[in-house]
């Protein structure tokens, strides 16, 4: 049994991993050249990223093959299994497998928000980016439009106000507009006060990416208090699994581990059957 | 002691945007619209931009809306950039090199052949 594993974040390297320690063949697809998803921008007080590394470090051991800066833009279920089409930096290629894994994580939500276009506007998964990956502040009056991710930028939040950075954090209920020539300005809010900023940050959730579920037939169902299209669960299809981030949406790394868990005893169940 | 721990911590942040302590010390140069500006090795196009306090990195037709860095991962190629000629580059996706030739683009930009490639 064949299986494919698009995504190489916490999620997708731990079902690799553990996958391939248990005898199976696998191929893992990651869009990056560097394996670790969103462990590549956690904070660096995080002590889960080191045991991700690992992971690759397992997977790679026990010979599963990894395809980094490869995109998995599509999926076709065709006679012999899954057909996975590949663009690794231009070149086309695809591979056929019998199960596939998605653990191809979130995107951020955001809104169009009028001014929303302007520099400066980011999401906040691209703040943390910045400041956890390169060590960048983007400004210096930074206005977080609501409050997803905000304990995982808590601590870092009150060093930065102590260094003289100026921190509102707004709901995007009041947000009128985002204001600016070119570049951000100001916050408009509803009762008409303005904040002056030069970065805005769109806290306001993450959803899952369901593209390539929706492209094997998956059912997807829209959950309107998260603004994402979710898949029902984590084996919607005989010759799919769905684990982290693309399964949950927003959730912690314990959750985020234990889908991958789950998946990897399923389908070594299925395979002892 | 409190009060030299506020201190220390007020002083985290370096010159420019650049956050401390600042684990990489290496740098290099690259050019961006034709401006010598400096980058770690580990940075992005898009990251080494906004560090030198660049959030506009070029503008559409029409309306004159901003190029910019949004997602950072790759989704939503507002950043793009012309890089060493050729246009429509993702910056978020790029890594520095030393001598990187970085440029502003209008629109879809062109390719810039200087005979040199």
């Amino acid at each position: 049994m064949n299986i494919a594993v698009v995504g190489g974040g916490p999620a997708g390297l731990t079902a690799a991993a553990q996958l391939s320690a248990a005898g199976l063949p696998v191929t893992l697809i990651d869009e990056w050249d560097s394996l670790g998803g969103s462990a590549r921008y956690a904070h660096p007080r995080e002590t889960w990223t080191g045991k991700v590394a690992a992971l690759g470090q397992l997977g790679e051991a026990s010979g599963m093959s990894v395809r980094t800066g490869t995109v998995a833009w599509g999926a076709f279920r065709v006679s012999g299994g899954i057909q996975l089409m590949l663009n690794q930096a231009g070149a086309a290629s695809e591979i056929t497998v019998d199960q596939v894994v998605l653990a191809n994580g979130t995107t951020d939500v955001v809104q169009p928000v009028s001014g929303g276009t302007l520099a400066g506007v980011l999401t906040e998964r691209a703040l943390r980016i910045l400041v956890n990956q390169h060590n960048v502040l983007p400004g210096s009056q930074i206005v977080i439009v609501g409050g997803s991710g905000s304990s995982r930028l808590a601590a870092d939040i009150v060093r930065w106000q102590l260094a003289g950075v100026r921190i509102t954090n707004v709901s995007l209920r009041i947000l009128t507009a985002i204001e600016g020539v070119g570049e951000v300005k100001a916050v408009r809010l509803a009762d008409g006060t303005a904040i002056p900023a030069d970065t805005v940050v769109f806290a306001i959730g993450e959803a899952p990416d369901v593209q390539l579920a929706g492209m094997l037939g998956v059912p997807t169902v829209f959950d309107a208090k998260r603004q994402g299209w979710f898949v029902p669960d984590s084996h919607p299809a005989a010759d799919v699994w769905v684990c982290g981030g693309a399964l949950l949406g927003a959730a912690g790394i314990e959750q985020v581990l234990q889908s991958a868990v789950d998946v990897v005893a399923g389908i070594t169940g299925e395979v002892a059957q | 002691m409190i009060l030299q721990d506020l201190l220390e911590r007020s002083r985290t942040i370096l010159a420019g945007r650049r956050l401390s302590p600042d684990v990489e010390s290496d740098t290099l140069s690259l050019t961006f619209d034709g401006q010598t500006m400096d980058a770690r090795p580990s940075d992005t196009v898009a990251s080494a931009l906004i560090a030198a306090g660049v959030m506009r990195f070029g503008s559409t037709p029409g309306t004159d809306e901003p190029y910019r860095g949004f997602c950072l991962v790759g989704r939503c190629a507002e950043c793009l950039v012309t890089v060493d000629g050729q246009p429509a580059i993702m910056a978020c996706r790029t890594m520095v090199r030393p001598g990187l030739r970085v440029d502003t683009q209008t629109g879809l930009g062109a390719w810039q052949m200087d005979g040199s490639e």
